[in-house]
């Protein structure tokens, strides 16, 4: 299980000479809800970083705060947003390609519209309420182009076409005088791929796109996502709560439980040696190829849910489902802990016992 | 059909359900005037057997599974209960089978009533069949609450007090009570947290055993259903393509549409990456289905015949079945 410890953990990352650098990297970022003097956070010190031509997969179950940091990268959290009573803190550098950084927590948002759309972009799991009803899919792409790349209107529809070839729509020009309703969910997650990819952005934040989808159809967008990135050189983002989504596309996986990264590393590493009781319980809930019911076999299951985040838990987060804790646990959170291959976790064993299962 | 060895609990033989979506078209007796929800299918479910009922949005698995309760009106076919059959049977006639036969929904915000308490969500069913007295309604609604694993001080909470998979606890608690001889499932953990629908499978699964139930599982999840069920019958765009032990058709999957289906699911193991090319093209509209075999469109090993015979199905092994024109094996060589 230590072959692959020596050389660095994600090959596409080194693949590219000169670029070492995280391209995002977050620090302690704290998201959350001011309601009246109270505050509530469901993102709660997350670390997280993310490097060129990479793909992290972020995973973890409804509440644990993964859409919330995707929406706090993007900026559409807090004053001047659709969820103004929310705030963003801790740090959050993008390196932009010509070498310089910026700190997005606290950018101003003119400046965060330069960045959106062109060095940032994201895709949804409902794409039908991400694009404009009420104007062709054409329309959409060739704003983002005129808006961000300065295009000519007759270039940007050109280059329109050409993007709607790459993300695999069958007749691309009549298909760019569609409107959303008009296509399917499959061709609609195509249109804002494309709408994404429209400006050659560094970062691609994929927040559960293809949940809403078929499952054949999941993996014709997994398959052309791949494409996509290589072709373009993007990193991606990938939030997902499905784990098998997590092995077939991920370089490296980080898990989050209640707002936090409890496990960070590559994909190979977290599904053959997870460090966390949670990552491993996690695994573990999904039913296997060789488990039947009738058999007897019986899915690992988590006992009690996530708490909520009007809840304070002392220590670890994870303290009150954990079948390991000790006393230790349920009064100090545990310190993220790093091995030489850059496998993180935040839990104060520093090796699971071997389950009785 | 086929001889089973075992009793059979409930039957549709081909079934069919068709809604008129164009009234003036459907008239005239032109395409597009129906949707063929569901389309000439046949299929048993045996006694204590978890059948699993798998397929894409729109294949018509739903709408089968409610046909089978009679939920739905059926345009052609017949739907047999324990060899009663309930295709020609009035609702007044209906109702003394309801009970034997129960449904659990995927959505339990919207199957259980806001306003009423889970005591009496749960209760429900024994009170509109009249089975028993208070007491022993009480006695009862006490007992399904231990076996679903809740605690009692949840009899008199609301719904909005639970969690997703306590409401789907109160959900089974509710189905079960009457004791059906059947319960449908319709994709009852896929609104679930992969933990919490752990949690809902291992306690289906030791009601199913305990209780000897028969269920219908009706799922889009093929790791659930593979987990799950004994049989598994897949179904496209109203159709039926494939049905057989669960082991033989994940391991053998006979039917192209089946392969296509199982070489979708994203495996949970990094050193086992899927990069091939998917399936191609789109589910055609349920209103203008293909004629032959309806998946030949997005079939790799359609052949000419595929536009001009609805294939039938026909066994591969004694209990499997796949409704191809082309042998098992014989369409891989393309």
């Amino acid at each position: 299980m230590v072959e692959t410890e020596t050389q660095s953990p994600t090959p596409t990352a080194a693949a590219t000479p000169g670029q070492a650098g995280p391209l995002l990297a977050i620090r302690d970022l704290e998201v959350g809800f001011r309601s009246g003097d109270d505050e509530f956070r469901a993102v709660n010190g997350m670390s997280l970083e993310v490097r060129p031509r990479e793909t992290v997969a972020v995973v973890g179950e409804s509440g644990c705060g993964k859409s919330l940091t995707a929406l706090s990268i993007m900026g559409l959290l807090g004053p001047g947003t659709s969820l103004p009573d929310a705030f963003v803190r801790g740090s959050m550098r993008l390196a932009t390609g010509d070498g310089s950084e910026h700190e997005l927590v606290g950018m101003r948002s003119r400046e965060y519209d330069r960045i959106r759309g062109s060095v940032l972009s994201m895709i949804f799991q409902e794409p039908m309420s991400a694009l404009n009803p009420l104007f062709t899919v054409g329309e959409q792409v060739v704003e983002m182009l005129v808006r961000h790349e300065h295009m000519p209107r007759r270039q940007a529809w050109t280059r329109a076409e050409v993007l709607f070839e790459q993300v695999g729509i069958p007749e691309p020009r009549r298909r760019l005088k569609a409107y959303p309703f008009e296509l399917s969910g499959g061709q609609k997650q195509r249109v804002m791929i494309a709408i994404a990819m429209s400006c050659n952005p560094r970062l691609l934040i994929a927040d559960e796109p293809t949940t809403a989808l078929d499952v054949t159809i999941q993996s014709q967008i997994l398959y052309l996502l791949r494409e996509i990135k290589e072709s373009f050189e993007t990193s991606v983002l990938f939030i997902t709560h499905n784990l098998g989504i997590v092995a077939q596309f991920a370089d490296r996986v980080a898990v989050m439980y209640r707002g936090a990264v409890v496990e960070f590393a590559t994909v190979q590493e977290v599904f053959k040696a997870p460090r966390h009781p949670y990552t491993r319980m996690l695994l573990d809930s999904h039913p296997g190829e060789s488990l039947r019911a009738r058999a007897g076999d019986r899915l690992q299951a988590i006992p009690g849910t996530v708490p909520s985040i009007t809840t304070d838990i002392d220590g670890c987060a994870f303290h009150p489902r954990c079948p390991y804790v000790m006393p230790l646990c349920r009064t100090t959170a545990p310190p993220e802990r790093i091995d030489a291959s850059g496998h993180t976790a935040r839990c104060h064993l520093e090796v699971i016992p071997d389950a009785e299962r | 059909m086929q001889s089973a060895e075992r009793e059979v609990v409930a039957r549709v033989e081909r079934l069919k359900v068709h809604f008129s979506v164009d009234k003036k078209k459907a008239r005239k007796g032109q395409q597009g005037g129906y949707l063929r929800a569901v389309d000439d299918v046949s299929l048993d479910v045996r006694k204590n057997e978890v059948l699993g009922l798998v397929g894409e949005s729109g294949s018509g698995k739903s709408t089968c599974g409610r046909a089978l309760l009679r939920l739905n009106e059926v345009s052609g076919g017949r739907v047999f209960f324990e060899e009663e059959e309930l295709t020609t049977k009035s609702r007044r006639e209906m109702r003394p089978l309801r009970r034997e036969m129960q449904m659990i929904f995927q959505d339990p915000n919207s199957s259980l009533n806001p306003r009423i308490r889970v005591g009496d969500a749960i209760a429900e069913p024994l009170r509109i069949n009249r089975i028993g007295t208070a007491a022993e309604q009480q006695a009862r609604v006490e007992e399904m609450l231990d076996q679903v694993q809740l605690p009692r001080e949840y009899l008199g909470r609301y719904p909005h007090q639970l969690s997703g998979g306590q409401k789907q606890r109160v959900s089974i608690a509710r189905a079960l009570i009457t004791r059906p001889r059947l319960l449908v499932a319709d994709e009852a953990v896929s609104a679930l947290d992969v933990s919490v629908q752990a949690q809902i499978l291992n306690l289906l699964s030791d009601l199913q055993q305990r209780l000897g139930l028969t269920i219908l599982m009706i799922s889009h999840d093929l790791s659930v259903v593979r987990y799950f069920s004994d049989r598994v019958a897949v179904m496209y765009l109203g159709r039926l393509m494939e049905v057989g032990p669960v082991d033989e058709v994940f391991a053998r999957p006979a039917h192209p549409y089946t392969r296509a289906l199982l070489d979708a699911i994203p495996v949970p193991d990094p050193s086992r990456v899927n990069i091939a090319q998917p399936i191609r093209g789109e589910l055609p509209s349920p209103t203008a289905p293909p004629s032959g075999c309806v998946f030949r469109t997005r079939c790799a090993a359609a052949i000419p015949a595929c536009a001009a015979t609805v294939p039938e199905l026909r066994h591969v092994s004694p209990d499997h079945q796949s409704a191809c024109l082309l042998a098992p094996g014989e369409e891989q060589a393309r």
